[in-house]
């Protein structure tokens, strides 16, 4: 394949994969403008290595795993924000109201592996087994993360989503 | 639907997909900015590789010595690095040493790693431990040199994600993207506590007497919502 078809190749991926890559990030992060560092440093990483990534079974689960991934300075740059409370979080990154804040607040309360699994599984809409070789866990577990995720966001997001429902 | 999941699970899996499909986000940067990002990150990894051709050599001697696993990168000269996932931990030559958490969190093996390293240290996920009486200030700027007290009114709490350690606070050898430690300075009796706090994402480093704390289960560390 001539580096042409390549670079050709990649511009469709990054076109039609950014925004659900950087909504899949951003709502596993909780944080928009973090996400959107994080995914771009995860496509110019697709691009530098895109023989390897063009063949991968899930290209955009591997976007949004080296986005997740891409936190070297993660913790210094978040060191440099203000403290986001709960309730401040979506409203910050102008992400939205109601049931968006609701969600990403829910999502931001739970454990790292559980936000990834639900990352792949849900907004990238893997499915089992092909999230659990992503995350090099087993299908079980996975199964297990996603099960203790889904009950948490019920508690979390069922009084929200009743108002919603009046 | 997916049959692994819960029946109940796939309406709140379509509300959750549906939410996200609604939510705002930037338009994607000019594609030339990804490339150029891209090229940088290939220069360096084929300096990288150019450079491991004579590094394999000593790299193969660590390996049949049974130096493998974490310990052995490409630490700086007279320098000793563990580097997982989860973390980054250097040893300097001069005894301190400089912790730089990835966004993971293993506290087992943490907690090893800093006992390799000389600290006596307390690593939990969830759980905030603290001693009574808490350990004094000077005691712990002198194993955390880059300590600030946050407004959250608990005594003692001294590094968080949230209150950054100052740079100019740190010796001018310290990475200041890290947290620095000094093993030198842990008084008999008292060791190091790190804890991880999932809402947040907070780290808190904090001293404790040795056996004599108590611990509980916490999303955030004393004084966050």
């Amino acid at each position: 394949m001539g580096v042409s078809q390549e670079n050709a190749e990649f511009a469709e991926f990054f076109a039609a994969s950014w925004d659900p890559c950087l909504r899949a990030v951003a709502a596993t992060t909780g944080n928009l403008t973090l996400a959107e560092d994080q995914t771009a440093e995860a496509f110019a990483r697709a691009w530098a290595c895109w023989r390897k990534v063009s063949h991968h079974p899930a290209p955009r689960a591997w976007v949004v795993r080296a986005a997740l991934n891409a936190g070297a300075s993660w913790w210094h740059r978040r060191s440099k924000e203000t403290t986001l409370t709960s309730q401040d979080i979506a409203a910050a990154d102008g992400l939205g109201t109601g049931l968006d804040t609701a969600l990403l607040t829910a999502l931001r309360r739970l454990p790292a592996r559980q936000r990834e699994v639900i990352a792949l599984r849900v907004f990238l809409d893997l499915d089992i087994d092909t999230t659990a070789r992503q995350l090099g866990i087993a299908p079980g577990t996975v199964r297990a993360h996603l099960s203790r995720a889904m009950a948490a966001l019920r508690n979390e997001l069922a009084p929200v989503m009743t108002e919603i429902e009046r | 639907m997916n049959h692994d999941e819960y029946p109940a699970d796939s309406a709140l899996i379509q509300e959750l997909r549906d939410s996200l499909a609604e939510l705002p986000v930037p338009g994607r940067p000019p594609l030339t900015e990804i490339t150029s990002r891209g090229r940088v990150r290939r220069r360096r990894r084929r300096t990288r590789l150019a450079g491991l051709g004579g590094a394999g050599a000593v790299a193969s001697i660590a390996l049949v010595l049974g130096l493998t696993g974490v310990f052995g990168g490409t630490p700086a000269r007279g320098t000793q690095t563990v580097h997982t996932a989860a973390f980054t931990l250097t040893s300097y030559t001069n005894g301190t040493v400089s912790l730089r958490l990835g966004q993971l969190f293993d506290p087992a093996a943490l907690q090893r790693a800093l006992a390799h390293a000389g600290v006596r240290a307390l690593v939990t996920n969830g759980r905030y431990c603290t001693s009574s009486p808490a350990v004094t200030s000077p005691a712990i700027d002198a194993v955390l040199p880059g300590s600030v007290t946050p407004p959250n009114g608990v005594h003692g709490i001294l590094i968080t994600a949230n209150f950054p350690v100052q740079p100019s606070q740190l010796a001018p050898s310290v990475d200041p993207e890290a947290i620095a430690i000094d093993p030198a300075g842990l008084r008999p009796g008292t060791e190091l506590f790190i804890g991880y706090f999932d809402l947040g994402h907070t780290v808190l480093a904090d001293l404790l007497y040795t056996g004599a704390h108590t611990c509980s289960s916490r999303q955030s560390p004393p004084g966050d919502p």
